[in-house]
């Protein structure tokens, strides 16, 4: 209970594992509904350019607009709810994620349809970390499957509700469905925000055995950012993060080069494309590591899961480049690489509790989360190499380093220096 | 004129960290820097470079 105490609240009595699960599962549904602001948001661009010919380009400067206040903002915005509880925070983004929508339903004009953006990116963000947040608080025994769970219900939410929007958008117009789905998936958010709390001290368990060390004390993001292990995450989340980004954006490249895109490839009984294929299991392989992985560290330790999932991504990016040739190979271990990717969303927020506490554990791992915006403004870099080198070759080669040096470093450079900051804490 | 703005904005500032404490200030600097950084390298940089992937592909 150090960590509880530390929180310098009153301590109260244990909460029930009813209840815990059951604020893991609000913060799941939430998840859920605010998946489809960025998943789902392909299935409109299209209509849009139909009816006012804008131009995609210009249409998908909104969903750039989306990413950037969806993952920047989350650090103020994750302070806000350290502060005030996810409760209201959330229960205003909410509204927030309706409002967007619906915006998005009467824009006549790309201005609109950028100010719609923004305001979902806020709400989407709010979301986001506190119900990160709130998983990384209620479960200190469980921390990495927790937040891997909630994540994952970010990248599966959309899963059940693809087709119904295509199918909305086929039958109402794009309109209908922008209005109707913002607003139920706003309702669906605010009801849930109300039964969303923070735990008390003294409400959670006590943490499992030396496989996940906790904090004796809690950090303020201030002193979470003058610690050096923190940049060391910052810099691995990156790492792992761009060469997964980079190594995806070589998938149709390589495929077309080997001619191998339009091969029927057969794994499992399913039949398709071996292209078409490699991405159709992309987000349920990407969603499926982050709890299992989560789950994993649990036991085993964060760094030593960093390091077997970053060095099977990096050794899966390596394998695929001499073996893409045999389209059989090339779903598989294309596969293996979103499997060993996604767990970043699941290691670090756990990790980066682990180490600065609960109180500002929304704040904390709101700053580390940034990373994901960083890394994707470093792999548009990476085409310097394809046009420098003639081919993917390089790109290949520098992705499958990042991830092997990420390995390498969460146990040469990560485990020590967390266990040395743990210590002076 | 001037010293009553002046004094306006110190006493807000006084209120301000009743209730935010410094690392407020820290997480608004970090949240601004990186989406003020971010704005001018979608608009500057990026656009040299076709990136192969879209922000959609974001996991």
């Amino acid at each position: 209970m150090a960590m509880a105490a530390a929180a310098g609240s009153t301590a109260t009595a244990q909460a029930s594992e009813a209840t815990r699960w059951g604020q893991l599962l609000f913060g799941i549904i939430c998840m859920v509904m605010i998946a489809n602001l960025q998943y789902g948001w392909t299935l409109f661009v299209s209509p849009i350019d139909q009816k006012y010919h804008w131009g995609r380009a210009a249409i998908q400067v909104a969903f750039t607009i989306f990413v950037l206040t969806e993952t920047w903002l989350v650090p103020f915005e994750g302070y806000l709810i350290d502060k005030f509880g996810p409760k209201v925070m959330v229960c205003g983004s909410g509204a927030l994620v309706a409002i967007a929508w619906v915006i998005n339903a009467m824009a006549d004009s790309l201005f609109l349809l950028y100010v719609g953006a923004a305001i979902g990116g806020v709400g989407a963000g709010v979301v986001y970390g506190a119900s990160v947040g709130n998983a990384l608080k209620w479960f200190p025994d469980r921390r990495g499957l927790a937040a891997g769970l909630t994540a994952a219900g970010f990248g599966a939410g959309s899963a059940m509700t693809v087709i119904p929007i295509a199918n909305m958008i086929q039958s109402s117009g794009y309109e209908a469905t922008f209005l109707w789905f913002g607003l139920g998936q706003g309702i669906v958010i605010m009801l849930i925000a109300l039964l969303l709390r923070a735990p008390q001290a003294g409400e959670v368990p006590a943490p499992a055995g030396p496989a996940v060390q906790q904090t004796r004390r809690d950090y303020g993001p201030t002193e979470a950012i003058r610690t050096p292990v923190f940049w060391v995450m910052y810099a691995m989340f990156v790492m792992v993060g761009a060469g997964g980004l980079m190594a995806i954006a070589q998938l149709a490249p390589i495929a077309n080069d080997y001619k191998i895109a339009g091969i029927p490839v057969s794994i499992l009984g399913l039949t398709l494309p071996a292209l078409t294929f490699a991405l159709t299991i992309d987000r349920v392989l990407n969603g499926l590591c982050r709890p299992f992985f989560g789950w994993v560290s649990d036991h085993i330790g964060r760094e030593n899961t960093m390091f077997i999932a970053f060095l099977a991504e990096g050794v899966g990016i390596y394998a695929l480049f001499y073996f893409a040739n045999n389209p059989v190979l090339f779903v598989i271990l294309s596969g293996v690489v979103f499997f060993a990717w996604g767990e970043i969303y699941s290691l670090f927020p756990a990790t980066c509790t682990d180490i600065y506490g609960r109180k500002f554990a929304t704040t904390n791992y709101g700053m580390l989360y940034t990373a994901k915006g960083t890394a994707s403004l470093l792999v548009p870099l990476a085409n310097v190499l394809t046009t420098a080198t003639g081919s993917w070759h390089a790109v290949f080669y520098v992705a499958a380093i990042l991830n092997i040096v990420a390995a390498a470093m969460a146990l040469l450079v990560l485990k020590p220096m967390r266990i040395r900051t743990m210590a002076r804490a | 004129m001037l010293g009553q703005a002046l004094r306006a904005i110190v006493l807000d500032r006084k209120r301000l960290r009743a209730v935010f404490d410094s690392s407020f200030e820290v997480v608004c600097l970090f949240s601004a820097l990186g989406i003020i950084l971010s704005l001018v390298f979608h608009d500057l940089i990026a656009p040299a470079f076709d990136a192969g992937w879209a922000l959609t592909q974001l996991p």
